[in-house]
């Protein structure tokens, strides 16, 4: 019997000990519910929660605000994104500029952003592009900062090598520069996409006709908390579908950091180069010529 | 060289009046502990670094900024990452925009003259350390350059990797027969690859003694275990630690480990 539910290991180990987890989470949350410990208008049953996201999942109206908080977070997170790369790298490369805007983004750091939202909605009215102002300023900072520090950190021998070989100014951004710093970088873009969908539920709280934060707000205020808990979930895996998004490319871009993909690559270039050397058909490498000779080298 | 003077923002002084003629096709090794400015000193051969006072020579013309008939090699390998073997082997063509065919073809030549024949398509992550240093010695030849310089190019691998590196060197410099200068702490590294040695004193880097070093070419790894050679040994060390010295232990240590 045990072989017939048997999975892949790798799925085991990362499904079932969660799986385990969940089972004691909603035995202990029956149990405070049954004993009467919280009151079910406060925390609902568990399979209402799922029954309401059921329910809202095939209603048409969820859509609407899955898309606009959806859109919100995405355009927040890509203007966050432009503007802190077009200010992190002049940044990294020019001390004067660095020492012109790190105080300021010292202190946009420690001010907490979600302060300013009312701001920016009396400004950019309450529509959508004030939540994509808001996700965009709580976006900006992890990118900015990591970038910076990816492009400052770069390995100071390596710039020797590129400055001994005779590498221009813009031959060592684009080669040596931008690829460093590419790995810190995605860090900051990581943390960035989960903190603009914070931006984006918090203007809806703020100020919205639509989005999922406006209906966080509602279902609590009828006291629906099982619909209310739905849409959590909804956020949650949302928040999910971004991160994932994040790590795939990240993945495709810093490829030199994952052996698997550093194998692939070299399987495809050996079997390339295999197919060009098969063509003509080459006199054996080794014929007359030392490496050395065929080099130039020798002297 | 001649009275080549670098001091450093802060009033550091460097590197204090050095002067040193090498030959085309020589091999030179800069031996001295820690912080005597060899490494300084080679960078300022390279041009990475600006004088204080004094000229620096190559081919007749003066040193000032980097260039392409000069090529420095580090400590670390300094691979690029997200780039093959042959790639990062490429690079100085890539940046004199002269990636064609021809220096595929070089640098695959090149490649298989360090040893690493098959590997074209590896990535430095995948590669063990010496293997990276080989690369990185592929690149530096793919320069094409008459001068060598080379920052204890081998400090980072291991003792064994790092002898068999060594000879692997001595066999290139014999075949290419490039101008070279290598800084180095090992006495028994200088001695083995050099044709002469250089003995620096710390703070300010000056010259203490120039060593011949006689040994016939090709040489070979044994040679290390001849009088001769452990009589030199003896004379660096002095040079090192001044005529006064006479740490006898720390003497057979040197003359023992590569």
């Amino acid at each position: 019997m045990a072989s017939k539910l048997a999975l892949p290991r790798r799925i085991h180990q990362a499904v079932t000990p969660p799986l385990i987890f969940l089972v004691f989470l909603v035995l202990f949350w029956k149990l405070a519910l049954w004993n009467e410990w919280v009151s079910e208008t406060v925390i609902p049953h568990p399979e209402d929660v799922v029954y309401s996201f059921v329910d809202l999942v095939f209603s048409d109206i969820i859509w609407d605000d899955t898309a606009a908080t959806l859109w919100e977070t995405v355009a927040g997170f890509v203007l966050g994104a432009v503007i802190a790369l077009s200010l992190a790298i002049p940044s990294g490369l020019w001390e004067t500029m660095r020492r012109m805007l790190h105080p300021y983004a010292i202190g946009l750091q420690v001010t907490p952003r979600i302060a300013v939202a009312p701001i920016i909605i009396a400004w950019a009215g309450f529509g959508y592009s004030s939540k994509i102002w808001i996700a965009a300023i709580i976006a900006f900072f992890p990118i900015y900062v990591n970038a910076l520090t990816g492009i400052l950190t770069v390995d100071e021998e390596s710039r020797e090598m590129f400055r001994s070989l005779g590498a221009s100014r813009w031959q060592s951004f684009s080669r040596l520069v931008v690829p460093s710093s590419l790995p810190i970088m995605f860090a900051g873009l990581k943390t960035a996409a989960g903190l603009a969908l914070v931006g984006a539920v918090v203007g809806e709280f703020i100020s919205a006709q639509r989005g999922l934060g406006v209906l966080v707000q509602q279902f609590s205020y009828q006291l629906a908390v099982d619909d209310a808990f739905a849409v959590i979930l909804i956020l949650m895996f949302m928040g999910l579908l971004l991160f994932a998004l994040m790590e795939w490319l990240e993945r495709v871009t810093v490829f030199w950091l994952h052996d698997a993909r550093l194998v692939a690559r070299t399987r495809r270039r050996q079997a390339r180069a295999g197919k060009r050397a098969h063509r003509p058909p080459d006199p054996p490498s080794s014929s007359t010529a030392t490496p050395s000779e065929t080099a130039g080298l020798t002297r | 060289m001649k009275e080549a003077v670098k001091r450093f923002d802060g009033g550091v002084l460097a590197v204090d009046h050095v002067s040193l003629d090498v030959r085309p096709g020589e091999f030179v090794s800069l031996i001295g502990p820690s912080g005597c400015g060899k490494s300084t000193l080679l960078r300022l051969m390279a041009g990475l670094l600006p004088l204080t006072d004094g000229s620096i020579e190559v081919n007749g013309s003066a040193v000032n900024r980097a260039r392409q008939d000069v090529a420095l090699m580090f400590q670390k390998p300094t691979l690029l990452p997200w780039q093959t073997a042959l790639q990062n082997t490429m690079l100085p063509a890539v940046l004199q925009k002269k990636a064609d065919k021809a220096a595929e073809e070089k640098a695959a030549a090149l490649l298989e003259l360090v040893g690493l024949g098959g590997f074209e398509h590896t990535y430095p992550r995948h590669l063990s350390g010496g293997m990276q240093q080989r690369v990185a010695l592929a690149r530096l030849l793919m320069v094409g350059v008459e001068v060598l310089l080379l920052d204890e190019p081998f400090g980072a691998v291991d003792q064994i990797t790092r002898e068999r590196l060594n000879l692997e060197l001595l066999k290139i410099h014999e075949r290419t027969r490039a101008t070279s200068v290598l800084v180095t702490h090992n006495l028994t590294e200088a001695l083995l690859l050099a044709d002469r040695v250089v003995v620096m004193t710390p703070r300010p880097g000056r010259v203490s003694d120039v060593i011949d070093v006689p040994f016939e070419r090709p040489r070979v790894a044994e040679m290390a275990m001849e009088p001769e050679f452990q009589r030199l040994v003896l004379r660096a060390h002095a040079g090192l630690h001044g005529p006064g010295a006479d740490d006898v232990r720390s003497q057979e240590e040197n003359a023992h480990g590569v």
